[in-house]
């Protein structure tokens, strides 16, 4: 019981500060399964956010299935899964509750507006939090800065998953 | 409750069809709430008339500024117009199952070959093309917001702690929100 009330607080958490795509949350799922609580290794960790990226589903709810099912099962999926959306299910209720209608523009954004920096200041802090598990070396850092400019001059035209998986393939290649 | 303008033709749709719809937005997202946005777009707009442009981009704005998955927020909001709380449910089992089922998939016959010599090296040039893309999430997350001394200020300040004092990251949600809703007045928003 003790595991999975500390799953729910772990992911409840993550779920909280799960803001801009996902990306923002990398740092913080790493913070909370790696740092604080052993669950797994910063390698398991690299590989569970991998796979993440590759499947279809936002990405904190996908780490957090495949973390809970690592750590506690089926039951662990599901309950992880749940923790990462209810605090925005929570938040979403309490605003349809009290703002009649979708259009307060002006608070949401301001709090757009006040949160920007520590979303962009978290997904910098992933770069360093994901980076020092994945790169290496010259080869990883090469890799690194070749998806970073694909990504930059292809636009939305290629796919982000395929630049992964073309990665992948290029490991294989290089360190198989 | 908001849903009381919500379309005679919304109110007669079954919440399997609900289900349905957003299920497979669901499962044809990869790549987290960005690249869902399109595939949102075109379900709920361009085929089923479900919403309106304007209608669309209200419940998009109000996703983003709520933590959590974009998808899921949108499916609540969705959800919420158009049938009232059964319709949140339907949207948002719809929405994570897809997901949910294929990790659970890949959980339980996949993982354990993660540890393979092959796999890893998979992982290895994976991972790194990821870095590599949440630094390029850097580069559109900044350009999409306001720069000026006050918001570049309050990042440094934060990545400082971050990098310095080693805290939990979720201090930096913390302390962005409440430093900045003192140093962004009214009149920027």
């Amino acid at each position: 019981m003790g595991i999975l009330f500390h799953l729910f607080a772990s992911f409840f958490l993550i779920g909280i500060s799960a803001y801009g795509g996902g990306i923002a949350t990398i740092a913080l799922i790493q913070h909370e399964i790696v740092a604080v609580h052993g669950w797994l290794t910063a390698t398991q960790m690299r590989d569970v956010i991998t796979i993440a990226q590759m499947t279809p589903g936002p990405i904190a709810i996908n780490s957090a299935t495949l973390t809970g099912y690592k750590i506690c099962g089926i039951g662990g999926a599901l309950l992880a899964s749940l923790a990462v959306i209810t605090p925005g299910i929570l938040l979403l209720i309490g605003y349809t509750l009290t703002v009649s209608h979708l259009r307060s523009k002006d608070t949401l954004n301001r709090v757009k507006l006040a949160l920007h920096p520590g979303i962009l200041a978290l997904i910098i802090y992933s770069v360093y939090t994901f980076g020092s598990v994945s790169i290496d070396g010259l080869t990883t850092g090469g890799i690194a800065a070749a998806a970073f400019l694909a990504m930059l001059f292809t636009g939305r035209r290629v796919h982000p998953v395929l630049i992964i998986i073309a990665a992948g393939l290029l490991g294989i290649a290089i360190f198989h | 409750m908001p849903d009381t303008n919500a379309r005679r033709a919304e109110a007669t749709t079954s919440l399997g069809k609900i289900f349905w719809v957003f299920f497979k937005i669901g499962l044809f997202t990869f790549g987290g709430g960005f690249a869902m946005l399109p595939v949102l777009s075109y379900e709920l707009y361009t085929k089923r008339k479900w919403i309106d442009k304007e209608e669309l981009t209200d419940i998009v704005s109000v996703s983003t500024v709520f933590p959590g998955a974009i998808a899921v927020n949108s499916a609540f909001l969705q959800g919420l117009r158009m049938r009232g709380i059964p319709g949140v449910i339907a949207a948002i089992t719809g929405i994570i199952t897809p997901s949910i089922i294929i990790i659970l998939l890949i959980g339980m016959f996949l993982f354990r070959f993660t540890s393979l010599h092959i796999v890893q090296a998979f992982f290895k040039g994976a991972g790194a093309a990821i870095t590599g893309q949440i630094a390029y999430a850097v580069y559109v997350f900044g350009r999409g917001t306001t720069l000026n001394l006050r918001t570049v200020g309050l990042t440094l300040a934060i990545l400082v702690i971050l990098f310095v004092f080693k805290v939990h990251p979720i201090v930096a949600i913390l302390i962005s929100g409440a430093v900045g809703a003192f140093i962004f007045p009214k009149e920027n928003a």
